[in-house]
């Protein structure tokens, strides 16, 4: 009953969605009339029969109602209670119910905090965000329907993927999602503005907090994942150019240099073509994300369940927002105005290199994620394309944006003026700790292209502090708020260049077979394996290694990493133990147990030493913050009288 | 199903009526009731894609009572092993739902888990069986091999309850997988000594015993001889291997392995009468010791049922 | 005379970027894409020793052997041919004995695979595309190959 309750709230959702886009389609023409409230109506209502589903799913999941088949299939009952609550979304059916859900959120928000000052523009956006919801509903309820049922019902269920089992991941994917669905709104505001014809300027300032709340939300997730991968798939790597990574990062660059665009066409009406053409496309490259994950056409190392019928599903709906974004466009390009004149010094200017230059790193991103399916369908022969093709294309075009991003914050608008920004001791705060932080690198045996980017990295670090240090030229809390914003969000991507080209430079792994009271060595410091021990956890079997660190004879601690058999998903999984130092992390994973010949268990350790790797969480974090800075600084602005 | 189509009929209208309200004062006022039939029809007919009114929801704590009033004879073993579980997790479990849950785990080659079941078990009680059953468990894990864990546990089950039979066999497979026949037959008869004549494992045993210590190519003295002779026909090395035997046995006759083997070699090169003598030979050495009747009685069923197989 | 001379610093800009970008993607393209080889074609056809090629196929029953001093050994087939890899690294958690693996590395002189990555699937039902593609075209892969038990325990 609670699951066909469950089923029904998604109909009904699918036929406020379809009522939200005709009624507010039909209420454009008059923003305060009974169409147009009729539309918000059904977006808040669309909103709540979702709320209410997720929450009867979430019962279902608690109840352990294996009649239901996706709790069968991501759910057990010896499962921790934190667990069984995250296996809500831990699925392709319930994450695309988390989706939907998200999607109708934005619906809701455009109705009620689209902009005030253009109810016409707002309400077109929310009947464009109806037509998105009932896309996305049409696949939930048709073809990933998270209550559909097993008669008879399943005796037990298999558990979520023990590999999924853990904190950072649970909330990764609900990150990930609300910059991925954020977007959307971004989307709709843009084909809204074109529908109704606005200005470049006027769409710009609407598409701009939507923007930017995506693109931090979409920061946060990229982040958690990567951080996941770093200690769940126990390989050390933190960034792998995988299929699904680049489905994330590609909507990431996208999102970034819309948020600098947005800013460009909001102060200066620059770019507002091109402004509107990135929101679309943002968005679009969030959907094809969504279709490259979960249809498995690619090859990736993160898995999730392939299905040829979702993946048409999602092809078709991805054809859609793509081809009817790219056509509105076409058609109504021109009326968004040509910008306003620019000098080539000017902030604009630098907003437009930032621009090209992240623009590029998708398109190369996406050449070389698409490549082998282009391979693929002309019948050649099955290829792959890993993270040398990214690392020879991708990261040199990154390299260059951050090159030139200190320089933009000095940067005048319109008039520019490279003379002014550019004083002597503005240069020299750039360049000594760029020079520094490059030649230390060299000098400690880096490769010259990783001390490279160690000088970038801290070339963008610095820049980052000469902003923040204008600090007080910044009056009111609003524009404290955005400088700290802006500096922040700079100075992380300059940690996370800082944290890659350690990264990079000093790549130390070594492996040993160890019985208990053996040792090994690495990076210069001793692992002992005291003893292997049996820890099992309420759903899973493991052993757990107790490894003693010392150090020139004294004692750093006890790692202590683990092997676990989950018997419900019949899967192991290895938990590594790091220890977190200011010069980088000891990674230590335990394999698989050996038996000697003489009969003595042993058991496969591998150590790494990886250098600065904090840089990375760092930078993420800061970045992040900033973009939370950035949105508050709008929210201040916003309240302030006058 | 009446209170799902209640409560499914009232959201679906509320929300309908909700939204369109507003149309009701405008001048297409009857617009507000048709779009709201309209809309809960919509929600209605993509509900009923797929939809299972009929089909009442399990909760697990549900599903778990049904399997508890059941009789367990009557479900399947995953129920069995469900049911066992069940009580094991409502903390009401003694060593002997262990020991069951271990069996029903082992059976349905869950040994991973059977033998998880089995440590917790004798952790509450230790007792002879669970240990043979824990050992034996430990054995299938590793594909047939008796592991020094798996050996450890029988001498416990062994030390606990001396008449059990179970691990003097698999310690004596244990000995046999090491090399050592002499110990294995020692432990196979001691096997067989304490069972009944007329007990159905006793047959299977000797059975089982017979066949491993009469394969030559167990045999590891005869393996090394004809290690060193390479580039031999077959019939020489049968001949060369009889010849061994035959000298062995000659210098050391205590050795029922030995006897047991060339009886089977003889057997199959068709020297019945052979065959019989070297039987008769251990008859002779060993029939005394307890056990051995039945033994000898296998291998020469055996050997004649092969022999009666040739002749078909 | 203000607005042309942006208009055309912008266009040379935004030119010059997409051809650095498409030039380095293509020269990179051609460096760094991997090719994929069956057990079939590598016997058929081998690839250059010391190529880097990814091979994947089903893991042989039995054929997995793990060094004392670590790493490991085992075969892959198509059902038609078997290619023995040698992988000095530690198998990934999912790698199992019947199941499908994509591995990617360089054939030695020998005719022996030295892997630098193994690939297994974290799904469960996962058989890497381009594994079952092959499986397909050498009739050894079954659609229906399911024990008929798609939720609890499999084993």
């Amino acid at each position: 009953m609670i699951a066909e309750l469950g089923r029904f709230l998604i109909a009904l959702a699918l036929a406020l969605s379809a009522a939200q886009m005709l009624f507010a389609w039909a209420g454009a023409r008059d923003p305060g009339g009974a169409f147009a409230r009729a539309g918000a109506r059904a977006a808040h209502a669309a909103l709540a029969a979702l709320v209410v589903a997720f929450a009867l799913l979430t019962v279902l999941f608690l109840q352990s109602d294996f009649s239901v088949a996706y709790v069968a299939a991501n759910s057990h009952v010896d499962k921790p209670l934190f667990y069984m609550i995250t296996g809500v979304w831990g699925g392709h059916e319930g994450s695309m119910l988390l989706w939907c859900l998200l999607l109708t959120a934005v619906g809701a928000g455009l109705a009620k905090f689209g902009p005030r000052g253009d109810p016409a523009l707002r309400v077109r956006a929310v009947s464009v965000q109806g037509a998105l919801q009932l896309m996305f509903l049409a696949f939930l309820a048709l073809a990933s329907n998270p209550f559909d049922r097993l008669d008879p019902a399943a005796l037990e269920g298999s558990g979520l993927n023990p590999i999924l089992q853990d904190p950072a991941l649970a909330i990764h994917p609900p990150m990930l999602f609300l910059g991925y669905v954020g977007l959307s709104g971004v989307y709709s505001l843009a084909m809204a503005g074109l529908i109704e014809g606005r200005k470049g300027q006027p769409l710009g300032a609407a598409m701009r907090p939507w923007a930017l709340g995506a693109w931090t939300a979409l920061t946060a997730g990229i982040a958690l994942g990567s951080w996941w991968a770093y200690y769940e798939l126990g390989w050390g790597g933190w960034w792998f150019w995988d299929p699904v990574e680049n489905a994330s990062f590609m909507p990431w660059l996208m999102a970034t240099a819309l948020i600098h665009s947005a800013i460009a066409s909001d102060r200066m009406g620059a770019f507002p073509g091109w402004t509107t053409l990135l929101a679309l496309l943002a968005f679009t490259l969030s959907a094809l994300g969504a279709f490259l994950v979960r249809s498995g056409v690619l090859t990736s190392v993160h898995a999730f369940a392939l299905d040829p019928e979702r993946g048409l599903w999602l092809l078709a709906i991805l054809i859609v927002i793509a081809g009817a974004g790219l056509a509105l466009f076409a058609l109504r390009a021109h009326r968004l105005g040509a910008g306003q004149g620019f000098s080539p010094t000017s902030r604009e200017a630098f907003i437009g290199a930032n621009n090209l230059l992240l623009a590029a790193a998708a398109g190369v991103v996406f050449t070389g994620t698409l490549y082998p399916l282009f391979v693929d369908a002309l019948g050649g022969r099955p290829v792959s394309v890993g993270a040398p093709y990214f690392d020879a294309t991708a990261t040199p075009i990154l390299a260059f944006a951050l090159v030139l991003m200190p320089f933009a914050p000095f940067m005048a608008w319109a008039k520019g003026g490279l003379r002014k920004a550019a004083t002597p001791l503005r240069a020299a705060g750039l360049i000594l700790p760029a020079a520094i932080a490059g030649l230390t690198a060299l000098a400690l045996g880096a490769p010259p292209l990783a001390a490279l980017g160690a000088a970038i990295g801290a070339w963008a670090v610095a820049g980052a502090g000469l902003d923040i240090a204008r600090w007080s030229g910044a009056v009111g809390l609003g524009p404290k708020l955005a400088l700290a914003g802006r500096a922040m969000a700079h100075a992380g991507v300059g940690f996370i260049a800082l944290g890659a080209a350690s990264d990079a430079s000093w790549p130390y792994e070594r492996m040993a077979i160890l019985a208990p009271g053996e040792s090994m060595t690495a990076h210069g410091r001793v692992l002992t394996m005291q003893r292997i021990m049996r820890a099992d956890g309420p759903n899973y079997m493991s052993d757990l290694a107790e490894i003693a660190v010392t150090r020139d004879g004294r004692a750093q601690g006890v790692l202590r990493p683990e092997r676990r058999y989950y018997p419900a998903a019949d899967q192991t999984t290895r938990e590594v133990a790091i220890r977190t130092g200011l010069a980088g992390d000891l990674y230590v994973a335990l394999g698989e147990p050996r038996q000697r010949d003489d009969g003595a268990f042993a058991f496969e350790v591998r150590a790494a030493f990886n250098p600065l790797i904090w840089m990375l969480g760092f930078g993420a974090a800061l970045v992040t913050l900033g973009g939370l800075a950035a949105l508050s600084a709008r929210g201040v602005e916003r309240r302030r009288p006058g | 199903m009446i209170a799902l189509g209640v409560l499914a009929a009232i959201a679906a209208f509320v929300a309908a009526f909700l939204v369109t309200w507003p149309l009701l004062g405008g001048k297409r006022r009857w617009l507000a009731p048709a779009a709201a039939v309209f809309a809960a029809g919509l929600a209605f007919a993509v509900y009923a894609i797929g939809a299972r009114p009929d089909l009442p929801g399990l909760p697990y704590d549900r599903a778990s009572a049904q399997r508890a009033e059941a009789d367990p004879m009557a479900l399947t073993r995953g129920e069995r092993i469900l049911r066992l579980q069940d009580m094991i997790r409502a903390g009401g479990a003694d060593a002997q739902a262990f020991n069951l849950l271990g069996r029903e785990l082992a059976r349905a080659g869950r040994d991973l888990e059977a033998v998880s079941a089995f440590e917790q078990a004798l952790h509450l009680s230790p007792d002879a069986r669970i240990y043979s059953d824990f050992a034996q468990t430990l054995i299938n894990l590793n594909e047939g091999r008796v592991t020094a864990e798996a050996r450890s546990a029988f001498e416990e089950a062994a030390r606990l309850d001396p008449s059990l039979p179970e691990p003097s066999f698999f310690l004596g497979l244990g000995a046999y997988q090491d090399g050592d026949r002499d110990e294995a037959a020692r432990l196979w008869l001691l096997t067989l000594a304490g069972l009944a004549a007329d007990d159905p494992f006793s047959a299977v045993i000797a059975g089982r015993a017979a066949d491993l210590l009469s394969r030559p190519q167990a045999d590891p003295a005869l393996v090394a001889e004809l290690a060193d002779s390479p580039d031999m026909t077959p019939d020489q090395r049968i001949a060369l291997m009889v010849e061994g035997l035959e000298r062995r046995l000659s210098f050391a006759p205590d050795d029922l392995s030995g006897w047991l083997t060339l009886a089977r070699v003889k057997a199959a090169l068709g020297d019945d009468a052979a065959a019989r003598a070297a039987l008769g030979e251990a008859r002779v050495r060993f029939g005394a010791e307890p056990g051995a009747q039945a033994l000898l009685a296998a291998a020469e069923g055996a050997l004649l049922d092969e022999e009666a197989d040739e002749e078909r | 005379m203000r607005k042309r001379n942006q208009r055309l610093w912008m266009i040379g800009g935004a030119g010059l970027v997409l051809i650095a970008a498409v030039a380095l993607s293509l020269v990179a393209l051609r460096d760094a894409v991997v090719f994929f080889y069956s057990p079939s074609e590598v016997a058929a056809n081998p690839p250059a020793a010391g190529e880097r090629v990814r091979v994947g196929g089903l893991v042989v029953d039995g054929s997995v052997v793990r060094v004392g001093e670590g790493g490991a050994r085992f075969s892959v087939t198509d059902g038609a041919a078997d290619i023995h890899i040698v992988y000095d690294g530690t198998l990934p958690d999912l790698f199992r004995e019947g199941q499908g693996v994509v591995a990617e590395g360089a054939f030695g002189d020998d005719g022996v695979f030295g892997a630098y990555t193994v690939l297994a699937r974290h799904d469960e039902n996962y058989m890497p595309p381009e594994v079952a593609a092959a499986l397909r075209a050498t009739g050894h892969w079954r659609e229906d190959d399911d024990d008929g038990q798609p939720y609890g325990n499999r084993r």
